[in-house]
């Protein structure tokens, strides 16, 4: 039951809110904190809507997204990178696109966030309204109880690619890859393999991308079997494990082999 | 709190708790149009409202949320009684059949045009990517979007609408309105929710956590003190008086095997205690309140574990026959336990409870062994079907009041007298004391044929004297609704080399959840609309339906013809398969045509001896001709992608037209003072057009106007008696019904004019736009309704006429259905590329509304095909209560290449040539799926969904 709606304008405004009412939450779109299913037993509501965090800036080849963006929003920059936006039209209809935002995404990180591993992918770093800036990785991989600000993404030459598995358009994702790939002199200078659906949250598979960069994994069937070891931990406990390690590994392979493609030119 | 926001364009202000849902506080403000139906999820978008500039969904905010913005709903939209350009061209490509989220719809598109004068199909479908709209299959959309840009620039344009049928008839095979399509385009008030009471009491369900369990003890007390609260209902305080659920004729052949609350709970979500209070929220205090102990059972859930030997009895109580009682029937009931409630059958179906067996038959002609002695080959093979749910946009919904010692029941229903018989006897009351007012129904698909919550909301309003409003939530549609029955059909086939089939055989086992409802007549349907698509000297069929307790089951579109079809069209495909022949070829070989005698039909009654019919109209041979070269039917094409493999696939269908032998309509049309016409029909049009198809009939009969007919349906005082709306019944019957009320009304009149105009009647004939001609002169219908009601103090009176309609003869609706697909060997994921649904609908009464019904009907059983599955976990709780869990198709996932085609046949028994449409639409997408995945990647779809991960294991991929 909600008996406080705060609208802070200030994010130093909105933290002591925050610190002093219990049971409160941040309210971006309300498309989670609303959503009826979802019980977070909130009693008050911080607004992070007068904070100005609706904004998406283009400085140097780095930019800088406002946790307030709507996804919707963001497809609709022309700043924002093609491969970002469809990141974001992978997570839900129009009418949530409208109202969801990126730093709510961010928040609550599920397990087969589209936009959160696409983010991944492309090395993202949040802002965080008390510990600054941070690789997402890391605050995705902490306790994400710092309030996001804002998303910034480093400029980038890396080819990315992401794929999805699910059950229909609109379903939430059984599996999400997302792969970056950076070449440098013929070689893969950095590599981000990004899965969302075979944990809690979306996971780096950092043992393959060490493999990528060292260059021992020469063939699509390497990089398969390699996905599929590495998610063993992931999958064999979980419901319908060997479908995901299987499909996982499918898709992973399938997006490096794409970029790797991309890069030299392949058709 | 205070909070200020535009609404249309006009201040309003509001003190409010914060939590409030938006969407309630707009509904509280009079916009009624932002509706429910998935209780803030976010899936389904019937609560669209454009907040500053963008559509968002008002359930998923709360009211602090508007304060301050600007809010446009679809009020917005059109001014008084005019339609904008987008509302308009939703109409004309009938988009509002149930039409619960077509202002929604209406709401979005116009934003998409506002955004973006000239959209893509891919833009359409993203802006349309959170509707849910079930009947309609989205396609039509994209028509209706260039009808829409081109209205904005000139609001005369027409456009295209649909192809026209009967060029000899005015109105009907011609696209006209939908004569409820504008009120219902603008949000208007049209459901049973529109009509709630300001001061009707909500009524909310506890609910069982248990499949299978006694309820040990119930406490209501400390919910029954609570302030606010009116009653609390259980098994205790409320009619021990078995009934079935279904919407049948009486005498239903479904066992009455429930009382309305009972002492053994036999699903998860069985009724346990209903609470009458002054609102949701102390309704559902309430309940939280009640302390009920349970000794829980053993539960079944599948056919195997009913069947098993001393399996647990879901029905333990004594079975009773009304007529024809088994000699053994008292061997039959030793041991029964009274407390679980008797099983009364109305006749003999074959149900054995004490084997968990709530009917079974068993038929067929000719001899089944000498035709597979006599076949080169025989094959023999297995399908299997999941639960699915009918998802009607607008959830189950009633409203009951008193007025003097009337109860009325404002309903969302198929079968209002039916209801009305079910209610006035559960209740013990006369039916003159109780009537039926259906109000537009927003979905139904069959989950409206059976009375799920009206009976205790009646009870309720009954005994306190107090209006009663109920709505179910979403999970309850999943936990205790009707759904589509889980089958698993054998399928055994004999066939000579040259591909003559001699022998077909079927063996349904249906497992019915906890309830008798429909029991025979789904599965028995699985039956007898697939058998009669084939032409062989040997058919034999065993169906058995077996108690179980996973979610009741019932009537879905379709009924149990998709299942049939998806097992025997499978089979035929691998029998072709087995014979080397091409699929296209066998069917045609084998397939019924005009001027067969359908013999087989003699043992498919429902419940009782059936009638052979003639196939006196049947446009498969123009269907599969047509679909055969649309598809390219026989030339093999290659994906660039080696991961990529490609098939095509075909089926043939069949449906009836409502029931023969057994169905009833009755219509009355009278002349009005003025000239023009009411129609008074006892037909349910639960979206589908019903009323527009009998409009149609009277303006043609009588050679007038549409607009100047008018019609009430399904209310049970002012409209005459109505089977219902199902089995396909609807155009066939009750149009049929409408159209003799109007040739007897005419009848009537033409005797008066004779009068008039002094010249015999043979003489005379109707003449638009409203006249009776003769060869010296002609009257109005004006100048006749004048003279029969006033004339010179000694009129005739009013003109009326009324008619039934029953028969025994039949009218089929066929079709054929060819897709391809392509699928990918290493993710498992099926690609629809194209689906093409050619269909004989004989002459298609309102043709835009029949392609919008195929459309829908087809996504709905590609959905069931590929997607939907209602899961249960090991105590038997419905996993898959909400449209995040539970995958209906939306417009991001039609085929690629989608068409519907009306394939026209002139039926001598339909009205006008008209058949059913809508139902048939559903029984060829497993099928055709079915073959064209073989055909691509060469592994036979046995079960249904065909997920990927089925698809990847069938590869040997996992």
């Amino acid at each position: 039951m909600i008996k406080d709606f705060f609208k802070p304008s200030s994010i130093a405004e909105a933290l002591e809110l925050k610190d002093k009412t219990p049971g409160a939450f941040f309210l971006g779109g309300g498309t989670r904190l609303n959503k009826s299913g979802e019980n977070f037993h909130a009693e008050a509501y911080i607004s992070l809507e007068q904070l100005g965090l609706d904004f998406i800036a283009l400085e140097g080849g780095v930019l800088k997204i406002g946790a307030m963006v709507t996804l919707q929003k963001l497809m609709d920059s022309e700043d924002v990178p093609q491969f970002l936006k469809d990141s974001a039209g992978g997570e839900s209809n129009r009418n949530l696109r409208n109202a969801s935002t990126l730093g709510g995404r961010i928040g609550y990180c599920d397990s087969s966030s589209t936009v959160v591993a696409g983010l991944l992918a492309m090395e993202a770093d949040v802002e965080t309204a008390r510990g600054g800036k941070m690789a997402l990785d890391e605050y995705i991989g902490g306790k994400m109880d710092d309030l996001v600000t804002a998303v910034i993404l480093p400029s980038s030459k890396a080819v990315l690619i992401q794929k999805d598995q699910r059950v229909t358009a609109n379903s939430r994702p059984d599996l999400t890859v997302a792969v970056s790939v950076l070449k440098d002199g013929g070689k893969v200078a950095k590599a981000v393999l990004a899965m969302g659906g075979v944990s809690d949250k979306p996971i780096r598979l950092k043992n393959v991308e060490a493999r990528l960069i060292d260059g021992s994994l020469s063939s699509a069937d390497a990089v398969q079997d390699a996905v599929q070891d590495e998610l063993v931990p992931y999958t064999e406990k979980r419901e319908r494990g060997t479908y995901l390690n299987y499909i996982g590994a499918v898709l992973a392979a399938d997006c490096v082999g794409r970029a790797m493609k991309d890069i030299s030119g392949d058709a | 709190m205070k909070i200020q926001f535009k609404l249309n364009n006009k201040t309003r202000s509001f003190d409010v708790a914060p939590g409030l849902s938006a969407r309630k506080l707009l509904n509280d403000a009079g916009v009624r149009s932002v509706r429910n139906s998935d209780d803030g999820w976010g899936n389904t978008g019937s609560d669209t409202i454009v907040l500053d500039g963008y559509p968002v969904n008002a359930g998923l905010l709360i009211a602090a949320q508007l304060d301050g913005k600007d809010i446009k709903t679809v009020e917005s939209l059109s001014r008084g009684r005019t339609l904008s350009a987008v509302q308009s061209a939703m109409v004309d490509m009938g988009l509002v059949q149930s039409a619960y989220n077509s202002p929604a719809a209406a709401l979005i598109l116009t934003d998409l045009l506002d955004r973006k004068a000239d959209p893509s199909k891919e833009d359409i479908q993203d802006a349309l990517s959170g509707v849910l709209h079930r009947d309609s299959g989205y396609q039509p959309y994209f028509k209706a979007v260039e009808l829409a840009i081109a209205r904005r620039k000139d609001e005369t344009f027409q456009g295209d609408i649909a192809p026209e049928f009967r060029e000899d008839l005015r109105d009907v095979g011609t696209a006209r309105r939908k004569v409820d399509g504008p009120m219902l385009v603008r949000g208007e008030k049209a459901y049973v929710e529109d009509k709630k009471a300001p001061d009707a009491m909500i009524l909310k369900m506890l609910r069982s956590p248990h499949a299978h369990a006694w309820i040990r003890s119930i406490d209501t007390s400390e919910a029954e003190a609570m302030e606010g609260v009116e009653i609390v209902l259980t098994y205790k305080n409320t009619p021990e008086k078995p009934y079935s659920t279904a919407g049948q004729g009486f005498p239903e052949p479904s066992p009455y095997d429930k009382s309305m609350f009972n002492k053994k709970v036999r699903h998860v979500g069985d009724r346990v205690a209903a609470v009458v209070a002054v609102d949701e929220e102390t309704a559902l205090a309430a309940i939280a309140k009640i302390k009920v102990e349970y000794d829980v059972l053993k539960p079944v859930f599948t056919i195997e574990d009913a069947a098993a030997d001393g399996a647990p009895l879901v029905q333990g109580g004594p079975m009773e026959y009304v007529v024809g009682a088994p000699d053994d029937i008292n061997e039959l009931n030793k041991g029964t336990d009274p407390a679980e409630g008797t099983v009364i059958y109305q006749f003999p179906i074959g149900g054995n409870t004490r084997k968990n067996i709530a009917a079974s038959v068993t038929g067929g002609i000719g001899d089944i062994d000498k035709g597979l002695a006599d076949a080169d080959v025989v094959l023999e093979r297995e399908y299997k079907t999941s639960q699915i749910q009918c998802t009607p946009a607008e959830m189950h919904t009633v409203h009951t009041y008193m007025e003097g010692d009337r109860l009325i029941i404002d309903a969302s229903t198929q079968v209002p007298w039916h209801l009305r018989r079910i209610v006035s006897t559960l209740l013990g009351i006369r039916e003159n004391k109780v009537q039926v007012k259906k109000a537009r129904v927003g979905g139904g698909y069959g989950s409206k044929q059976d009375i799920l919550l009206e009976d205790v909301a009646a009870y309720a309003t009954w005994v306190t004297g107090k209006p009663v409003f109920s709505q179910y939530t979403r999970k309850e549609e999943f936990e205790a609704c009707s759904t589509r029955f889980p089958m698993t059909i054998g399928v055994k086939l004999g066939a000579k080399k040259d591909g003559t089939l001699t022998a077909v055989y079927m063996n349904v086992k249906a497992n019915n959840g906890p309830f008798g409802n429909h029991c025979l007549t789904v599965p028995m349907n699985a039956c007898s609309k697939s058998l009669p698509l084939f032409l062989c000297d040997n058919f034999k069929f065993d169906v058995t339906t077996y108690y179980s307790n996973i979610p009741p089951t019932g009537a879905y579109q379709g009924y149990g013809a998709p299942k049939g079809s998806y097992a025997l069209q499978t089979a035929i495909a691998e029998l072709a398969e087995e014979l080397g022949m091409d699929h296209l070829d066998l069917i045609q070989k084998n397939r019924v045509g005009e001027g067969v005698m359908l013999e087989i039909l003699r043992c498919l009654g429902e419940g009782r001896e059936g009638t052979p019919a003639l196939v006196e109209s049947c446009g498969l041979e123009e269907a599969l001709e047509k679909g055969s070269e649309m598809i390219e039917w026989g030339k093999k094409e290659e994906s660039e992608d080696p991961d990529w493999k490609i098939g095509k696939g075909v089926a043939i269908i069949q449906q009836g037209s409502g029931l023969p032998g057994l169905d009833q309509s009755n219509a009355d049309v009278k002349l009005m003072a003025d000239g023009t016409f009411m129609v008074h029909s006892g037909g349910a049009d639960l979206g589908t057009g019903l009323d527009t198809v009998c409009v149609k009939m009277a303006s043609e009969v009588l050679h007038v106007d549409m607009d100047l007919v008018s019609i009430l349906s399904g209310d049970t005082d002012n409209t005459p008696f109505d089977t219902g709306a199902y089995a396909s019944s609807g155009t066939f019957f009750s149009g049929n019904a409408a159209k003799k009320a109007a040739e007897k009304l005419l009848e009537n009149i033409l005797a008066v004019a004779a009068e008039m105009l002094e010249e015999p009647v043979e003489d005379l004939e109707p003449e638009y736009p409203g006249f009776i001609a003769g060869k010296k002169g002609k009257v109005s219908y004006r100048e006749i309704a004048h003279h029969c009601e006033t004339g010179e103090g000694d009129g005739p009176g009013q003109m009326i006429g009324h008619a039934r309609f029953v028969t025994d003869d039949a009218a089929f609706p066929y079709g054929a259905h060819f897709c391809q697909v392509a699928v990918n060997v290493k993710t498992g994921e099926v690609k629809l590329r194209k689906y093409y649904a050619l269909q004989d609908a004989g002459t298609p009464i309102n043709p835009e509304l029949a392609l919008s019904q195929i459309y829908g009907g087809v996504l709905k059983s590609i959905g069931h095909t590929m997607w939907e599955e209602m899961l249960l976990d090991e105590k038997g709780r419905c996993l898959t209560t909400d449209f995040d869990t539970y995958h209906v198709p939306m417009i991001k996932d039609l085929p690629e290449d989608f068409r519907a085609e009306l394939i026209f046949t002139d039926d001598p028994f339909g009205p006008f040539g008209g058949k059913s449409v809508s139902e048939i639409s559903t029984n060829g997408a497993a099928p055709v799926i079915a073959a064209a995945i073989h055909d691509a990647i060469g592994v036979w779809m046995r079960s249904w969904p065909f997920s990927r991960e089925k698809v990847l294991k069938e590869l040997g991929r996992i």
